[in-house]
């Protein structure tokens, strides 16, 4: 492919300070002087620097994207010689020309060693760099950095091309290594309008400036402005996987780009995600939305079977997602748009997307309003703060209204949910797709505010003569504890399992076990056993937990500092109700004094009352999760919340045998 | 007119009857009951035949039936294969059927998705599969397709009706069809199953049918080399591949095979050699010189694996190991060969399982080995084990992966079975003491050492090599105390020594004890806690514990002068065939000092012996989550 003459003004040098320069000269002996990183000590190696820069060029009727990374890193300790091993990811499609796909170009890695007090140079030959294949559209070009050991510096640059010109790849500063400078610049033509968005809680610099710029389109000159972007940064931490995060790249440093409009004299202006509205008017037109909210109820006829007259809205729409799952399974893809969702009615199973345009033409039917709540996948990220987007979003849930106005959400990939219970994975912010259904204020709607998830127990024993609790246990969940509850049932392997699962979890033998409403939707359903648990003995003393069964036993928050926040899945409350009869040959010779606890003014609150009324031991214990979303900065008060839970749920009565 | 309709209806009157057939063939009804009891899916189905008439090719045809009963089974349903330089997918189809035995789907080749994604830095190895997406149960899926060989090969497929727990089988066939030059190494199980071989124009034709067989389903305790799953290992007793040549006949034939592949690839370059040279130079005994090699081999290099075309089982050259600074476990043990060849000591490279503890007697094969270390001859009969991938570790630590387990000694004279030395339970120990000061509101100061040995080494040495922050992270997790900080952590790597061991001394704040109103409740060892498992009624196989090793911790707690002992825990003594334990608690004056010392012992019991089994199982549990009580004077 011929390259045209390019273009930009750029010059990298002069955007950098003068101790960046210094980052980008030869390596020499005294690059090899710092043998722990100053970012992390733990790091087993780091980048000296990672460097990219953008520019468009045209060629061949169009323009392209050039892309050019530097990178430097530092070998710090055994582990860290992976830092050699280097996959690099990028589209091609072998059904499309080779000029439409990619190409990873001018590729070289070299190692530099302190040999003797000299540095030495390894260049890696070229028989170490391998293709491979990773799917229809995307292939990894791999290679290793030969000569690399404890206190190597790697350097290796390549150039990547792409004709994806609307597709900017997003920048991240933060890598899996600390990163000691992070520079990136790309000029975009004013033809090309971005959303960008920088986001991270590290501290960087960044630029935005008008450039001219110059392109040979056919032979032409063509001078145009456009705009420098330029992101610098330094000093980043590693980016490490944390418990109860849903991605950790969403709180690394980064900065992302979306085209939103394209705007070439002559043509008429493309808009794709200026405004809400525009993201809507491409789902609408090119992702067939229209086609699709108009689609006539394939279950029309059957429909009428179903007694709907004289329901509530929400009542409606949880037999018609009852009547759906039924009729149509879930295939496991999450998709935002549906060719046609009637191929799912002809199949017997679908996207999550095609079932739900075929349950929103149900809810038409049943004269309930309704409209997609488009939305990122939590584990995939979160949609920007700043812009609205399209290349975001990933799937879309049902919301309607009730009668009142009320909002309400279902999806159905969610063999066991119903209205208000959807998976785990989709409960994040979500756009309305259309207004006016709700007299609510807003089209961004949280799914991880919704509330309604409980687990509700109780439990009645008494004491052996042997000393042990005899009793049952009736557990009732709500909402998606219930979901959770159905799937992990439905999950285990047999009923050994499950019994095996309850055994160790209580520290206890069941006698009997029965379960009630787990097959299907629906919004609750409920576990009971017979059991027998050990109680502590020593001589004439028993001790016991007045819960019977402790909810939180486990400690989720011994790092001793945390750099992310913590996202619980769910808001959810939790409550056990037990009553123990002591023996008649026993007293009580100490009962626990009840206990309060909350974090940052109820967010996460926990209480523990416990009564005594002649034999008879009643105890309450709640646990509500109110706010999901716990900032880093709040994290040694969530510890000290979060040990004190712990010590609630390992109270002790004291019962002594009378004399 | 009538010609035609006479056709039609002929040709109808072939083909009801073999609709009716499918049908019949595939209803689920059709199943029995002791099959499908407890079962995620029943193997209708399972036909294999290789044709290796022609010499040094062969062409296997592959048609498996499956009926997938419940959701639990979809695991079941996919198809993957793996193809690489020498071999192809020739042929594939696939049908669906619902519960009644009809059609309900088509799969063709072209619906197959492929993947050459490895964590290998190059592989030939290209994967081809498919993801059933029939969603309603039961329901099932017919897959169909040839392979074959291409620059010849070395085994046939292994055959495994039955690949998943909770999967029946229905029936099985496998055949061999083999030239009349080549004779068939088979390895049954169940063992002694009746092959049926006859003379055939082609050749001779191995035939072994296998009946109904209910589920197997995976448990605790069971021997992973235990082979409980029916399967036939076949080979040739010669084979020729990507244009290398060797026997199978045994072992001993296997390792001049191996022998060969590595010969004249120990060639070093001359700087090499000359950095040899100059390591060695003061080296006064030759320990000395393999110890600076040692040093050298983890310095120089790491492991990256390149598995193209005969790659997957001829180590890369010496050479290139030398000048790139990366191999994968055959380069780097060909390469420490080589280095240790050229200051004159002698070595044989030994081809090892991993997972497999026994290797199929008389049996050589290539499914089992995945891993290669280096024998270093030593005088008296002595040797020193390496494994080049792991330098970190010390020169002749023999590693939990590999220890006791039987390997294949590749020498010029051929291969040798030996096992490598298994650590018994004292020689894989932990030796922990803990002290800790406790308040009167439970909180205090724990500092505690805990020294490793043997497989217990093995697991941790790598700690040593942390930074103090990582190290700490660890630590911590080590006691189920829901409040503790690690204040300092000191790891000390006795690596040198000739019983390596892994020192950590800790130093923590704890809230070690429980405040409930005026009591306290304290763990006795908060540093060990073990749980109970669950035998299936029906359970046959026998109970297997892998390994021997051996805790022995002294915790001694201060109680608060402001109170005084209310409860203590009996002491415990139990001694049994599984192993043995004992736990007791002393209290003087202030001081109460717990002692818990466990011995886990290797071996095999018969499943008659699960009820004595799980009582010792449960009475070690209790005494390891002992509590004291303490109440206020």
């Amino acid at each position: 492919m011929k390259t045209g003459i390019s273009l930009m003004t750029l010059l990298l040098t002069g955007s950098l300070c003068a101790r960046s320069q210094k980052k980008f000269a030869k390596v020499d002996v005294a690059d090899f002087k710092p043998t722990v990183c100053a970012i992390d000590s733990s790091a087993t190696a780091e980048y000296i620097y990672r460097i990219g820069s953008t520019e468009y060029y045209y060629a061949e009727g169009h323009f392209y994207i050039k892309t050019e990374i530097k990178t430097r890193i530092r070998v710090l300790k055994d582990d860290g010689k992976d830092a050699a091993n280097v996959a690099i990811l990028y589209y091609s499609n072998p059904k499309r020309p080779v000029t439409e796909n990619d190409r990873i170009q001018n590729l070289t890695a070299t190692a530099y060693n302190l040999v003797d007090g000299k540095v030495v140079k390894t260049s890696m030959p070229s028989k170490y760099i391998f293709k491979e294949t990773v799917n229809e559209k995307s292939e990894r070009l791999k290679f290793s950095v030969p000569d690399v050991k404890v206190g190597t510096i790697i350097e290796y640059k390549y150039t990547h091309i792409s004709e994806g010109y609307h597709n900017i790849d997003t920048w991240y500063s933060q890598q899996e290594y600390p990163v000691q400078y992070s520079f990136y610049t790309i000029t975009i033509p004013q033809y090309f309008k971005f959303h960008v968005e920088e986001t991270g809680f590290q501290h960087s610099n960044t630029t935005r400036k008008p450039v001219d710029m110059v392109f040979n389109v056919q032979g032409n000159v063509l001078k145009t402005a456009g705009e420098r972007i330029t992101t610098e940064a330094e000093n980043l931490k590693a980016v490490k996987d944390e418990s109860f995060v849903w991605c950790p790249k969403t709180y690394s440093h980064h900065i992302a780009f979306e085209l939103y409009g394209i705007d070439i004299p002559g043509a008429v202006y493309k808009d794709y995600t200026s405004s809400w509205n525009s993201v809507r008017k491409t789902l609408a037109e090119e992702g067939g939305y229209r086609k699709c909210l108009s689609m006539k109820n394939p279950y029309s006829e059957e429909m009428k079977q179903l007694g709907l007259d004289g329901m509530s809205a929400t009542k409606k729409a949880s037999t018609l997602f009852g009547f759906i799952q039924k009729k149509l399974k879930w295939n496991g893809d999450y998709k935002l748009v549906a060719d046609n969702p009637n191929k799912a009615v002809k199949n017997g199973k679908g996207s999550n997307a095609e079932l739900n345009f075929i349950y929103m033409s149900m809810l038409r039917e049943a004269g309930i309003n309704c409209t997609p709540l488009l939305l990122c996948l939590r584990n995939r990220g979160r949609l920007p703060l700043t812009y609205p987007s399209i290349d975001k979003l990933h799937t879309f849930v049902v919301a309607f209204s009730d009668e009142n106005g009320a909002l309400f959400f279902a999806d159905c990939s969610a063999e066991y949910g119903d209205v208000n219970v959807l998976p785990l994975n989709l409960l994040a912010e979500g756009v309305l797709y259309e207004n006016g259904i709700t007299n609510i204020d807003s089209q961004v709607f949280d799914l991880a505010a919704i509330r309604g998830h409980a687990a509700k127990t109780v439990i009645r024993c008494g004491i052996n003569p042997e000393g042990d609790l005899v009793g049952t246990k009736n557990n009732t969940c709500t909402g998606i504890l219930a979901e959770m509850f159905k799937k992990e049932y439905h999950e285990m392997e047999d009923s050994l399992a499950l019994i095996e699962k309850i055994e160790k979890w209580g520290d206890c033998k069941l006698q009997s076990y029965s379960v009630k409403n787990v097959d299907g939707t629906g919004l609750s359903s409920t576990e009971q056993y017979r059991f027998t648990k050990s109680l502590g003995k020593s001589g004439d003393r028993l001790y016991v937990n007045p819960m019977v069964f402790a909810d939180e036993r486990k400690n989720y928050f011994i790092n001793p500092t945390r750099d992310m926040p913590v996202e619980f899945s769910n808001l959810q409350n939790t409550e056990i109700k037990s009553s123990i009869l002591i023996p008649e040959d026993y007293e009580i010779e100490e009962i626990p004094a009840g206990k309060y606890l909350s974090f940052k003014d109820g967010e996460l609150e926990a209480k523990i009352d416990i009564k005594q009324q002649g034999r008879l031991i009643t105890t309450v214990y709640d646990f509500n999760v109110n706010n999901s979303f716990i900032l880093a900065t709040d994290y040694a008060e969530l510890q000290k919340f979060w040990t004190d839970l712990l010590d609630i749920n390992s109270l002790k009565i004291v019962l002594k045998k009378k004399a | 007119m009538k010609k035609k309709n006479i056709f039609a209806l002929a040709l109808l009157a072939f083909a009801v009857p073999a609709v009716l057939c499918a049908q019949v063939q595939y209803d689920v009804q059709s199943i029995p009951d002791s099959l499908k009891k407890n079962a995620f899916s029943v193997v209708r189905s399972y036909d294999v035949d290789v044709d290796a008439s022609a010499r040094n090719e062969s062409a296997v045809h592959f048609r498996r039936v499956v009926t997938i009963l419940n959701k639990k089974g979809l695991d079941h349903s996919g198809w993957h294969r793996v193809y690489d330089k020498f071999s192809f997918l020739s042929s594939f189809s696939g049908k669906a059927y619902d519960a009644q035995g009809n059609v309900i789907q088509k799969i063709k080749q072209k619906d197959l998705r492929t993947t050459a994604v490895s964590s290998n830095l190059a592989s030939d190895n290209v994967h081809y599969y498919y993801d059933c997406d029939v969603l309603s149960y039961p329901f099932t899926i017919e897959y169909e397709w040839t392979e074959k060989s291409r620059g010849g090969y070395i085994d046939f497929p292994v055959f495994t009706p039955m690949k998943f727990s909770h999967q029946s089988m229905q029936k099985a066939t496998y055949q061999i069809t083999a030239s009349p030059k080549v004779e068939v190494l088979r390895y049954e199980s169940p063992s002694k199953m009746n092959c049926d071989i006859q003379e055939t124009a082609k050749g001779k034709t191995y035939k072994w049918t296998f009946p109904a067989h209910r589920h197997l389903v995976d448990e605790d305790y069971i021997d992973d080399d235990d082979m409980r799953y029916p399967m036939i290992v076949a080979e040739p007793s010669e084979f020729s591949i990507g244009g290398s040549t060797g026997s199978l006949k045994s072992w001993e034939e296997f390792g001049k095979w191996y022998w060969q592949l590595a010969e004249g690839r120990d060639v070093l370059p001359k700087e090499e050699i000359a950095k040899v040279n100059s390591l060695t130079a003061d080296c006064k005994t030759d320990l000395d010189k393999i110890k600076a090699l040692y040093k050298y081999l983890g310095e120089k290099t790491r492991y990256v694996n390149i598995s193209l075309g005969l790659g997957g089982w001829q180590p890369m050259s010496a050479t290139e190991v030398s000048r790139t600074g990366f191999g994968d476990c055959k380069g780097l043990a060909n390469y420490m060969q080589a280095l240790l060849k050229q200051v004159g000591i002698k070595s044989y490279q030994v081809v090892i399982s991993t997972e497999d503890e026994n290797l199929l007697k008389d049996f050589p094969n290539m499914h089992q080995l995945n891993h290669v270390v280096l024998y270093i001859v030593r005088p008296d009969d002595k040797f020193i084990l390496m494994d080049c991938t792991c330098p970190q570790l010390p020169l002749g630590f023999i590693h939990s992966s590999i220890a006791g387990h039987e390997c294949l000694l590749v020498t010029p004279d051929g291969g040798k079975l030996i096992r490598l030395p298994d650590y018994s339970a004292s020689e894989s120990r932990e030796n922990l003491c803990a002290d800790v000061k406790i308040g009167s509101d439970g909180s205090g100061r724990l500092t505690f050492s805990c020294d490793h040995f043997g497989r217990r080494y093995s697991r941790t040495f790598g700690l040593a090599r942390e930074d103090k922050g990582e190290q700490k992270k660890v630590v911590r997790r080590w006691i189920s105390l829901d409040d503790a900080t690690v204040a300092d952590v000191a790891v000390n790597d006795f690596s040198e020594e000739e019983k390596p061991h892994l020192l950590v001394k800790c130093d923590m704040t704890v809230v070690y004890g429980k405040m409930n109103g005026s009591r306290m409740f304290l763990r006795c060892n908060p540093f060990r806690s073990f749980s109970v498992p669950r035998f299936r009624n029906e359970r046959t196989s026998p109970i297997v514990i892998g390994s021997s090793y051996s805790y022995s911790d002294t915790v001694r707690i201060s109680i608060p002068d402001d109170m005084k002992i209310e409860a203590l825990p009996m002491p415990v003594k139990e001694e049994s065939e599984f192993g043995s334990f004992s736990f007791s608690a002393v209290p003087d004056g202030n001081v109460v000092t717990v002692v818990s010392a466990m011995e886990c012992r290797k071996g095999k019991h018969d499943i008659s012996k699960k009820d004595d089994f799980l009582k010792y199982m449960e009475k070690r549990s209790k005494a390891y989550g002992a509590t004291i009580v303490l109440v206020k004077k």
